[in-house]
């Protein structure tokens, strides 16, 4: 549903008022929403800091990685602050180690489990004694894979930017939650 | 079907259990979703109707309340939504254009939202200071629920959940107080502030956004992930314990030291609730926090907490229209409010002298 308000976003606010004895519900974006002075719901809280911590964190990484299962993209994670499904988990591990590092008493859950199977978890990101260096060559790396798809955008050459922004969300989606350092 | 939840008081509104003098209530929640499918908001409509029938049908074979009463939000009135969230028993987030719906127990202890942002979330609600309890409860309905529904979880992350905020156990643990003395006292802006440093949040009456009317809050764990069930409960019994004694030496103190403004101030609410003919949910609601604490103080004759909590809940704008039967104009209500309020109290101070 597209907020009636702008036209342009997804509706994430749902508001009811009583207006003269009348029920008015209200359907719309985040932005409308705040400019309408309505109570932000933790949800919205919630997406904020999901968009400020990423960008702190992650200042190389590109905003067209996607989950394989459901298609959302890590703009929409940013824009909603919620996952997709179940296997986002994984796709995002790394946007979302500083995340719940921030949020949680730990990175491994302690309680209670469903039988059967679970999820396996991402493969571990090299410690960052592993990394300090290769980190570094990599962020080098995806800023000029950035300057040449700005280059084949230019010249035309669209299939060329779509196989270098898919090199780019593969170097980022392999980048470890420690890459700041 | 509605109608009968007007008649009740629900259980964590009777006012007993441990603590009740300071807790309203006790609540858990359990986050879960089911293996395979997107979460919610990634769901077409229909999806999300299919799933709804599954999850409403794997909850009947769990056996896991007796007679539920379901409702879909599409298919009731905007003023029967808003009785539900006056309730406690959905959240502000269920919607009905989000095919949201809920699986209620007669007795409204145990809830269950299907299509919030998480494809299911549990709920059990007590009286009084009793975690434990609750947790005894919603860990039998999640393992009975387990062996008809397969819940999304990973190895290293526990419950999947649509926020992030969530993840691990996927349970909030929340108590509703009410703290008058340490608000009048302007201690509680340094206990919010020492909570979320202990990992904990303070919340108004309905969660986050709401204001603390009525000297209420609602104190709950932040971290999911990296604690245990248990740990989350004890760490929050713990803190609430401690607030418990330093909301009693604040009304101590108050009594001992400024006991004529403390009485003035009371009476002044039971005068204003007694002979009011309008009057707003937001001034009841602040004039009967006084009164409870009136009463809690021994400066009232004893009005039972019930009869206070009935008059907490039912003043509410969705309530007061369904016992009107129709929809009230703003006015209207609140000259209702003020003839129910009247009257509770009347029969509960006569009842009180037949003593």
């Amino acid at each position: 549903m597209i907020c009636p308000n702008c036209n342009k976003n997804e509706v994430t606010v749902h508001y009811t008022e009583i207006v003269d004895g009348k029920m008015v519900e209200y359907h719309l974006c985040e932005d409308c929403a705040r400019e309408k002075g309505f109570a932000l719901t933790p949800s919205d809280a919630m997406a904020e800091l999901i968009s400020s911590l990423g960008s702190v964190h992650h200042p190389a990484e590109v905003e067209d990685l996607a989950c394989p299962h459901c298609g959302l993209s890590l703009k929409d994670l940013r824009s909603g602050g919620r996952l997709g499904c179940g296997e986002c988990y994984r796709t995002f591990a790394a946007n979302l180690a500083p995340l719940l590092k921030a949020l949680h008493k730990g990175n491994r859950h302690i309680g209670k489990r469903p039988a059967g199977e679970w999820r396996k978890p991402p493969p571990r990101p090299p410690s960052r004694a592993e990394t300090g260096k290769k980190a570094e060559t990599r962020r080098e790396e995806i800023a000029r894979l950035k300057r040449e798809v700005e280059k084949a955008v230019t010249d035309e050459n669209y299939e060329e930017a779509a196989r270098l922004r898919d090199r780019i969300a593969a170097l980022s989606a392999a980048s470890g939650p420690d890459e700041r350092s | 079907m509605m109608e009968r939840f007007l008649k009740n008081i629900a259980p964590w509104l009777a006012g007993d259990g441990p603590e009740a003098e300071i807790v309203f209530s006790s609540r858990l929640r359990l986050a879960r979703n089911i293996r395979g499918h997107n979460f919610s908001r990634r769901l077409t409509s229909e999806q999300r109707r299919a799933l709804f029938n599954e999850i409403a049908a794997g909850i009947r074979r769990a056996g896991v309340v007796d007679e539920p009463l379901v409702f879909l939000l599409e298919d009731i009135t905007p003023l029967d939504r808003r009785f539900l969230l006056e309730r406690h028993l959905i959240s502000r987030e269920l919607s009905p254009e989000g095919q949201g719906g809920v699986m209620v127990g007669a007795d409204e202890v145990v809830s269950l939202m299907i299509n919030e942002e998480d494809h299911l979330r549990v709920q059990v609600i007590r009286s009084g200071l009793s975690l434990d309890r609750c947790w005894a409860e919603i860990d039998r309905i999640d393992s009975l629920l387990e062996s008809e529904l397969a819940f999304e979880c990973s190895e290293d992350l526990g419950y999947l959940t649509a926020c992030p905020s969530n993840v691990g156990t996927g349970m909030r643990a929340s108590v509703m107080m009410h703290l008058p003395a340490l608000v009048l006292q302007r201690q509680i802006g340094k206990i919010i502030q020492a909570l979320g440093k202990l990992g904990l949040a303070a919340r108004g009456l309905y969660g986050e956004g709401s204001p603390a009317s009525g000297n209420i809050f609602q104190i709950s764990n932040q971290a999911t992930l990296g604690k245990s069930e248990t740990e989350i409960i004890s760490d929050l019994e713990r803190i609430v314990r401690k607030i418990i004694v330093h909301e009693r030496a604040g009304r101590k103190q108050l009594r001992d030291l400024q006991l004529l403004k403390l009485e003035d101030r009371v009476w002044r609410a039971r005068s204003i609730l007694g002979q009011a003919r309008l009057i707003s949910s937001e001034e009841t609601i602040g004039l009967l926090s006084i009164l409870r604490m009136g009463v809690d103080l021994g400066i009232l004759g004893a009005i039972p907490r019930r009869t206070l909590n009935s008059i907490f809940i039912q003043s509410q704008p969705a309530h007061l229209q369904k016992l009107a039967g129709s929809e009230l104009t703003p006015e209207k209500r609140d000259a209702l409010r003020a003839r129910l309020i009247r009257e509770r109290l009347a029969q509960a101070e006569k009842e009180d002298g037949n003593v």
